[in-house]
């Protein structure tokens, strides 16, 4: 679900004085990307969307203190990043990707084994970025973020999110080499 | 353009230039063959990152939210405290200022209408210039606000003139060098909490 800029302001006024419907909608435009976020940053499949929930409750306890400096998203996904690393630090992932369903879109067995093997790579090696990075690759690559909303979001200047986004490119291009090189 | 351009090129992929700088890196990546063999492998990175599939959820979004509003609790409106706080600091170096200014401007027109008496302009021109009715019953806002101007040009404000003691002008000897400290520590204070509250909001969220 799409909102309108206004429309979200309009909806982050009304929670931000404890208005839970206003909330359940934000929620709903924002709780896909939220566990996306908190998946690839963190590797755990198994307990994103826990973790989303908890953002969210976080995100919640501390809306009356929220100041609308950059967008709604931008602070929400800082708060989705720095649980995932918390995540991280707590737990090691549990539960491995080949475990898990993927989203069936009604493809060949072999074709789905192949695509979960390069999705198996792929996740190993953004984890193995350092974690600063991987969460300017992932607001950048999953989320479709830009430069100044990672910045926002991140509190880091434009500069270093190049950087880093720079490091994170060069550093994924090594390890996933075969793969670039096969596609 | 005819050095590499690979700062540019993560920029292109990324839709952080606009139309005028795109032009000329699409020219380059035409004639570059070793930017355009860059700006290939950036992309499918591009591509292989992002083919990979969203996780798919356990709950749809109604019962993630249903599942969430049975955990969230009760918001609590800020204390009237921190909000009266955040406003006072800012407030508070404001009414300094506006005061400070306030009693200096009554300075600084003293010493303007001084010197106009001193060129030849006297206290007429100064009274004139201030304090002429514009019509019959106009009271000046500077009377209201306890102002006099002598015939000499001198602005006097009634209501601080009591204030001198032993011949020593207390509001320019103590009441400013007081009011300009207590700006500076507010304002300190001020910069003080704000910093403490932008660098807490990563640790605690």
């Amino acid at each position: 679900m799409q909102i309108g800029i206004e429309d979200e302001k309009e909806l982050v006024l009304l929670a931000k004085n404890g208005d839970r419907q206003a909330y359940g909608e934000l929620v709903t435009a924002y709780h896909q990307s939220v566990v996306n976020v908190v998946f690839r940053i963190s590797g755990d499949r198994y307990h994103a969307e826990d973790a989303a929930q908890e953002a969210f409750v976080r995100a919640w306890q501390k809306l009356p203190s929220y100041r609308p400096v950059g967008s709604f998203r931008s602070w929400l996904f800082r708060i989705a990043t720095n649980l995932a690393i918390d995540m991280l630090r707590r737990e090691k992932p549990t539960v491995s990707f080949e475990e898990l369903p993927l989203k069936d879109k009604g493809e060949g067995i072999e074709e789905n084994l192949i695509k979960r093997q390069r999705g198996e790579k792929v996740r190993k090696a953004i984890l193995s970025l350092p974690p600063e990075s991987r969460k300017v690759i992932v607001l950048r690559e999953y989320e479709n973020l830009s430069y100044k909303e990672i910045s926002e979001t991140l509190e880091i200047p434009i500069g270093t999110v190049m950087s880093r986004l720079n490091y994170a490119r060069k550093s994924l291009g090594e390890r996933l080499k075969d793969l670039l090189e096969a596609a | 353009m005819n050095e590499h351009i690979d700062k540019l090129i993560q920029l292109y992929i990324d839709e952080e230039l606009d139309s005028k700088q795109r032009g000329p890196v699409e020219m380059h990546l035409k004639e570059c063959e070793v930017c355009s063999q860059k700006y290939q492998v950036a992309l499918k990175l591009s591509v292989l990152l992002q083919e990979q599939e969203p996780v798919e959820l356990k709950n749809n979004s109604e019962q993630f939210v249903s599942q969430l509003m049975l955990q969230l609790p009760a918001i609590k409106a800020e204390p009237f405290w921190n909000r009266l706080g955040k406003t006072m600091y800012v407030l508070i170096p404001a009414i300094l200022l506006a005061a400070m200014l306030f009693i200096r401007t009554t300075t600084v027109t003293n010493i303007i209408l001084t010197g106009a008496d001193f060129i030849g302009l006297g206290g007429e021109a100064g009274n004139s210039l201030i304090t002429e009715p514009l019509f019959d019953g106009f009271v000046s806002p500077l009377d209201i606000a306890g102002f006099e101007i002598f015939d000499t040009g001198s602005l006097i404000w009634n209501r601080i003139g009591s204030f001198n003691l032993f011949g020593i002008d207390i509001i320019n000897a103590f009441v400013l060098p007081l009011l300009l400290g207590l700006l500076a520590v507010s304002w300190m204070i001020g910069w003080w909490v704000d910093q403490d509250k932008k660098q807490a909001v990563p640790l605690k969220i």
